[in-house]
């Protein structure tokens, strides 16, 4: 097991950046398949060919990405979390450790 | 022959029923999208025919249905005033009906369904926003690793990279699906005429209504025609025969021929009319009779090869959506993942709405419409044909008025006539007037309003007209905007053999007449 390592700075800053791509993708990147350009379908017409194969491949293409890009949100909103339960485990650990070995933080200071 | 007038009304109106029919079925979602086209087509064919019995015609030209799904498809924003009608050799539709006929069968709003248009939707708004992110989480991770090590860390640098991971797989799909789009596009922009914009597009019908030596009406039906076809009495069969990219020199000549014979014959005393006129119809089958078999069959052989062009180019179109292949499915994602941020139920996209019925209300004409490209030459050029292909007719009018004696075959519309031979000619009398020919005209306009223009002025407005085009020959052959190699072929010399019989241009110069 690692050194235990815990810098409350550069977890913030982490944070920060994760937040960021939260709203850029919560605000942004969605709402374009949602609501924008990319909510509508492609006028293949109605040739044979086009309600068979291209607008279903197109139309899988979109629910996965959306899919995928909800994934991805949801991880994200994980990650978020878990930074918090970290930075809120780190004060009672950073108390318990302090008693303990009175290491200070960072450790390398 | 037709005797009810209203009978073609009646006909429109359910038929224009059918068509709010299948508009009330526009917004349905996709699997039902084919069956309500299907609808369409069906509309197209239960359209009402004309109402003259002995009409030649389909209600439907038989290439609208391949050209509704060759041109139905939007591959590049801006195209609606780029295409332009090919009809090679033959007649084309006026800007008006060419442009509403291309826009009844694409959705509306058709550029925000393009190609084109979602496929740098996703380049732009989405790759382009996330394209960053996996270098980004991973440079961002590598900061944050050096201020947080132990258990928890190592954790949530796994979820960090299933991020990533999430975010390389979408950009990997967008990126593939990308490509995917601009090849089918660029193949269907191509198949839809490219940069040229040339897009082939069903020529009118032309037949004659009885015998042609005996000619009750010449019958003109556009594609997408509703009701009663264009008729054109014996005396305007130059502009059919034009129309139909025939020998419209033809016409005179056997008219005259016949005027010569009836004249004729009529100086012995005694003798009946109508037994001098059959007579002269008789003989004129004999001596006219190969060129006009020849004409018919360069007609034909005419119409097929735009029906084939369309369905060639439908074909392929077909094979390319057939063969479009997107990637994406789901991908895993880490457990410390919040599903309460998911919003799994992708969202219902819009449809592009499914074609109409193009319904051709002008008629047709030997010039093609331009439609370079820029608004403002769309623009002039529609002017240009409003001012009706057949002004240049005016002209001449006078000097060729002469022809039409008024006796003979002119007789047609009256008595036994079709309605809709008396409805055209009048019609077509009011086209002396520059102008009027082009106006839009009521869909049963021809039928409901027969203009009380008599025979003899129709005849001599519009005879008039034929020998305008006709004296440009160029007009057809340079201003048709293709250059493949049939036509070249046709216009090769060595090929002077088949001008008679297989005259594209319908036109052979009076030096060079061997029946002048």
């Amino acid at each position: 097991m690692g050194e235990r390592v815990f810098d409350s700075a550069s977890i913030a800053e982490y944070r920060e950046f994760l937040l960021e791509l939260i709203d850029e993708l919560e605000n942004e990147v969605l709402p374009v398949l949602s609501a924008g350009t990319l909510s509508r379908a492609p006028a293949f017409g109605v040739a044979p060919g086009a309600a068979e194969n291209a607008a279903v491949q197109y139309a899988r293409f979109h629910t996965a990405t959306w899919r995928n890009l909800q994934f991805l949100r949801g991880t994200l909103h994980g990650m978020e979390s878990a930074l918090a339960q970290a930075e809120s485990g780190e004060d009672e650990t950073f108390f318990m450790e302090f008693g303990a070995s009175f290491a200070p933080n960072p450790p390398e200071a | 022959m037709t005797d009810d007038l209203f009978a073609a009304d009646d006909d429109a109106g359910s038929a224009a029923e059918g068509g709010f029919v299948f508009e009330a079925s526009l917004e349905l979602p996709q699997f039902e999208f084919t069956l309500a086209f299907g609808d369409t087509q069906a509309t197209g064919t239960d359209r009402a025919g004309c109402s003259s019995g002995d009409c030649p015609h389909p209600a439907a030209h038989p290439a609208e249905a391949d050209w509704v799904q060759l041109a139905s498809a939007v591959p590049v924003e801006g195209q609606l005033h780029r295409f332009k009608p090919r009809c090679e050799g033959m007649a084309y539709p006026t800007e008006e009906d060419f442009r509403a006929a291309v826009a009844a069968v694409r959705p509306a709003d058709a550029d925000a369904f393009s190609l084109q248009r979602l496929r740098s939707g996703w380049t732009d708004e989405v790759g382009g926003r996330i394209g960053s992110w996996p270098e980004r989480l991973k440079s961002k991770l590598a900061a944050l690793a050096e201020g947080w090590a132990g258990e928890d860390f190592d954790a949530f640098a796994a979820m960090a990279d299933q991020a990533r991971a999430l975010a390389e797989g979408a950009i990997d799909d967008i990126e593939s699906t990308v490509a995917e789009l601009e090849q089918r596009e660029s193949a269907i922009y191509t198949l839809q005429g490219g940069d040229s914009g040339e897009i082939p597009y069903p020529a009118p019908m032309v037949g004659t209504e009885g015998e042609w030596s005996n000619l009750k009406a010449l019958h003109v039906r556009p594609a997408w025609w509703h009701g009663d076809c264009i008729t054109m009495t014996c005396e305007e069969a130059e502009k059919a025969l034009e129309l139909a990219g025939a020998d419209a020199g033809l016409a005179g000549e056997v008219r005259e021929f016949v005027e010569e014979k009836v004249g004729a014959g009529l100086l012995g005393l005694g003798t009946l009319v109508s037994e001098v006129r059959a007579l002269a119809s008789e003989e004129a089958k004999t001596v006219f009779g190969e060129r006009v078999a020849a004409e018919l069959a360069a007609y034909v052989e005419r119409q097929a090869a735009i029906d084939e062009s369309i369905a060639e180019k439908r074909t392929g179109q077909s094979a390319e959506l057939a063969a479009v292949q997107t990637t994406g499915e789901d991908r895993p994602f880490p457990s410390g993942a919040d599903v309460s941020y998911m919003d799994l139920a992708a969202p219902e996209p819009e449809f592009p709405s499914p074609p109409v019925s193009p319904q051709t209300t002008m008629d047709p004409s030997p010039v093609p419409p331009g439609g370079d490209g820029t608004a403002a030459a769309t623009e002039k050029t529609e002017d240009e044909a409003d001012e009706n292909p057949w002004d240049d007719d005016e002209d001449d009018g006078s000097q060729t008025g002469g022809l039409a004696s008024g006796g003979g075959y002119g007789t047609v519309p009256g008595g036994g006539g079709s309605l809709g031979a008396g409805g055209g000619g009048g019609r077509l009398g009011g086209a002396v007037g520059p102008g009027a020919m082009a106006t839009p005209q009521g869909l049963f306009g021809p039928a409901v309003t027969p203009t009380p223009t008599s025979g003899t002025n129709a005849a001599s407005g519009s005879r008039g007209g034929l020998f305008g085009p006709q004296g440009q020959p160029g007009a057809k052959g340079g201003k048709a905007p293709a250059k493949d190699e049939e036509e070249t072929e046709a216009k090769a010399p060595e090929n002077l053999a088949r001008r008679e019989t297989d005259n594209v241009w319908g036109w052979v110069a009076p030096k060079d007449d061997p029946h002048n």
